[in-house]
């Protein structure tokens, strides 16, 4: 009998031992996987946001993208089209021969994806880059020469010297269907538009 | 029996020291991304500083003249909330010579450059002050009167 106690003992503790070693390496396994979409995430905004080169293609990032607003573009022309908290239209140059190009970065609307985001030129209907998926809206706001929020941009177009764009990527976590969560990176940019300043 | 418990304890409290060591690997690497995450949020913060800058010097008239941004940012403290997140933000703008070297006997003819270094700091994932910019090593950015 005490022998039984002592095999019955032992394998309560095994079992315990065994299920602590399981469980510590699935959170970690968890936690590793989750840094990993955290990096994967932060470099795919970044990419968006400054571009990057594949083989000998450059693919323009929102950042340059942005720094063409009035460039090129005759001072009884306004550069800015439309002007709305997801979504700019702008005309620039986008180099010192090509002709003045219109520009349109906008989310449209939510799917079960999340929300897409879209660059196009000239042609609205087939993007240059996109669907970039963010887990929430779009968020452009808009400021004046002195740096102050203008409450009706769209109304405003000449006051608008620069904006601040937010954006919000996500990645489903390990978690499948119940208890999902998701993991996200925000990020904030902003950029002055210096053709306006001119 | 007492002896072969003992052991058994023993192997416990070996391995879990194993395990929490791993643990806080796992942990330290994690933070380090996060916090890679908010040095990259300060770099956007400081890039806004220089654009704004450059920006408000061009023109004619600019929005504010060259000598405006020794005044504005003479070792000026601010701050930015972003994403709920408190950055420190110092900014200290001196003239300096072309190659953004502080100038030892400055005099009135040496206004044509001037360094803007920025400094950020905020609160880590750890709860410890991230750095983004050190008082040596901060973003520095030398701008040119160019006149306008």
């Amino acid at each position: 009998m005490p022998s039984l106690l002592d095999v019955l003992g032992a394998t309560v503790v095994g079992s315990l031992v065994l299920l602590m070693i399981f469980t510590s390496l699935f959170n970690m396994q968890a936690i590793s996987y989750n840094t990993q979409l955290q990096i994967s995430l932060s470099k795919t905004s970044e990419d968006l946001i400054t571009g990057r080169k594949i083989g000998n293609t450059d693919y323009l990032g929102l950042e340059n993208i942005l720094s063409k607003v009035g460039a090129g573009v005759p001072e009884s022309d306004h550069p800015i089209i439309e002007a709305t908290p997801n979504s700019f239209k702008f005309k620039g140059q986008s180099n010192l021969i090509s002709s003045i190009s219109t520009y349109y970065f906008v989310q449209e609307d939510q799917t079960d994806d999340g929300y897409p985001l879209y660059v196009y030129q000239n042609d609205m209907v087939n993007p240059i880059s996109g669907p970039f998926w963010m887990s929430d809206p779009l968020e452009i706001s808009y400021y004046d020469s002195n740096n102050n929020l203008i409450a009706s941009p769209d109304a405003n177009h000449d006051l608008i010297r620069s904006v601040e764009v937010s954006l919000t990527f996500f990645y489903n976590t390990h978690r499948p269907d119940i208890d999902k969560r998701l993991l996200r990176h925000r990020i904030v940019f902003w950029k002055y538009f210096k053709n306006l300043y001119l | 029996m007492n002896i072969q418990m003992l052991l058994v304890l023993f192997a416990l409290v070996l391995f879990s020291t194993m395990l929490l060591n791993t643990y806080n690997i796992v942990f330290n690497q994690s933070s380090m991304v996060y916090d890679n995450l908010l040095f990259l949020q300060g770099q956007k913060i400081a890039d806004r500083y220089f654009q704004k800058i450059e920006s408000e010097l061009l023109g004619d008239p600019p929005v504010h003249y060259f000598s405006k941004i020794e005044t504005d940012y003479s070792n000026i403290d601010t701050t930015m909330t972003v994403n709920n997140v408190i950055f420190n933000i110092n900014l200290d703008s001196n003239y300096c010579d072309s190659l953004g070297a502080s100038l030892v006997f400055p005099n009135l003819n040496d206004t044509l450059y001037q360094k803007l270094d920025i400094r950020i700091n905020c609160l880590s994932t750890s709860l410890d002050t991230l750095y983004i910019g050190t008082l040596n090593s901060p973003f520095s950015k030398v701008f040119i009167n160019r006149g306008f």
